[in-house]
């Protein structure tokens, strides 16, 4: 358990943005692998199945979340342009560059974790979970031109808010 | 003013990818809490401590799985000879069944069950089966709209 905790938990935090909520579930990825202990045991690909496990329980309780309370906020948030990041250019050929890598590991988990949830989603499966569009339109019931659309915003607002972290510390983004 | 994609145009889509790729190579996995090795390991002596019988039928033992279907199909067939038997007419039953003298109040409270059924409209009988669906359906939605909302805040 101890060799893969890290992965799990950080596959379900950057999913669902909540390290509470992160936890919760991490803790039932592991439940099931010792149900499953018997298979795994031997197996040389246990680490895929707790990413898999993961990941599905991860959008399975953000889908459940979700339709709780889709007719109080996710109606609104859907219409509203408010918070649709600018993208401003040039971009830096890195961002935030100069800024210790720890202190920049740190700023990019902060700033992912403030991602609205429909643009972080599809950025974390497709560069961190490895999906393709089609699989991420599958995977979250989506069409194919919403996926690149919201994964287009979803790095717009992430250079954004790196930027706006980075910049007492580095050169920022954007900036003229 | 935001930028749509479809206006961003794809070199600039491109270099915004490959910006935001660099950012997040190399990114480490985040540390897990230090509680969670302890609530999995607690959680896991929590279902060793739980009696098969409350866990589900997937977890029963070979045994105890064969005996319950057994169970149940006998108690399928006796609930399908009550219903076989109340509808018979009344002058045939005692032919059928020759019920001991201990349990013969049965036969005359099963009479009694079929004679009242037989008298009820049977609009009245489509009418309670219709209230008893929507009650359990009422019943089973407030039951699970509760139990996700205090395991959520849990």
């Amino acid at each position: 358990m101890r060799a893969y905790q890290d992965m799990v938990f950080t596959t379900a935090a950057r999913l669902i943005g909540d390290d509470r909520q992160a936890e919760d579930i991490a803790q039932e990825v592991f439940l099931k692998a010792y149900e499953n202990f018997d298979q795994l045991r031997t197996s040389s690909s246990a680490g895929g199945w707790l990413k898999t496990v993961s990941r599905n329980l991860s959008l399975n309780h953000i889908f459940r979340y979700r339709r709780r309370w889709r007719m109080f906020s996710e109606m609104r948030r859907e219409d509203s342009e408010e918070d649709e990041p600018e993208v401003e250019f040039a971009v830096p050929d890195d961002v935030i560059a100069g800024v210790d890598a720890g202190v920049r590991h740190g700023l990019v988990e902060d700033a992912l974790q403030h991602l609205p949830e429909r643009q972080r989603l599809p950025l974390v499966l497709y560069h961190f979970e490895e999906l393709s569009y089609e699989e991420i339109a599958e995977r979250l019931g989506v069409s194919l031109a919403k996926v690149k659309t919201d994964i287009f915003r979803a790095r717009a607002a992430l250079a954004k808010l790196l930027a706006q972290r980075g910049v007492t510390a580095a050169t920022s983004l954007g900036a003229p | 003013m935001s930028i749509d994609k479809d206006r961003a145009g794809p070199e600039m889509q491109d270099e915004l990818e490959r910006k935001i790729t660099h950012a997040l190579r190399d990114q480490p996995l985040r540390r897990a809490p230090s509680t969670l090795e302890r609530r999995v390991l607690a959680q896991v002596e929590a279902g060793a401590a739980v009696a098969h019988w409350r866990r589900g039928f997937a977890h029963w033992p070979i045994a105890a799985r064969v005996a319950f279907l057994a169970a149940s199909v006998g108690v399928v067939k006796v609930a399908l000879s009550i219903v076989m038997w109340l509808s018979m007419p009344l002058d045939s039953r005692a032919s059928a069944f020759d019920l001991p003298s201990q349990v013969a109040w049965l036969q005359t409270l099963f009479v009694a069950i079929g004679s009242i059924a037989r008298t009820v409209p049977s609009w009245w009988v489509h009418a309670g089966i219709a209230v008893l669906a929507i009650m359990y359906v009422a019943l089973f939605g407030i039951g699970a709209s509760a139990y996700r909302t205090m395991r959520v805040a849990h």
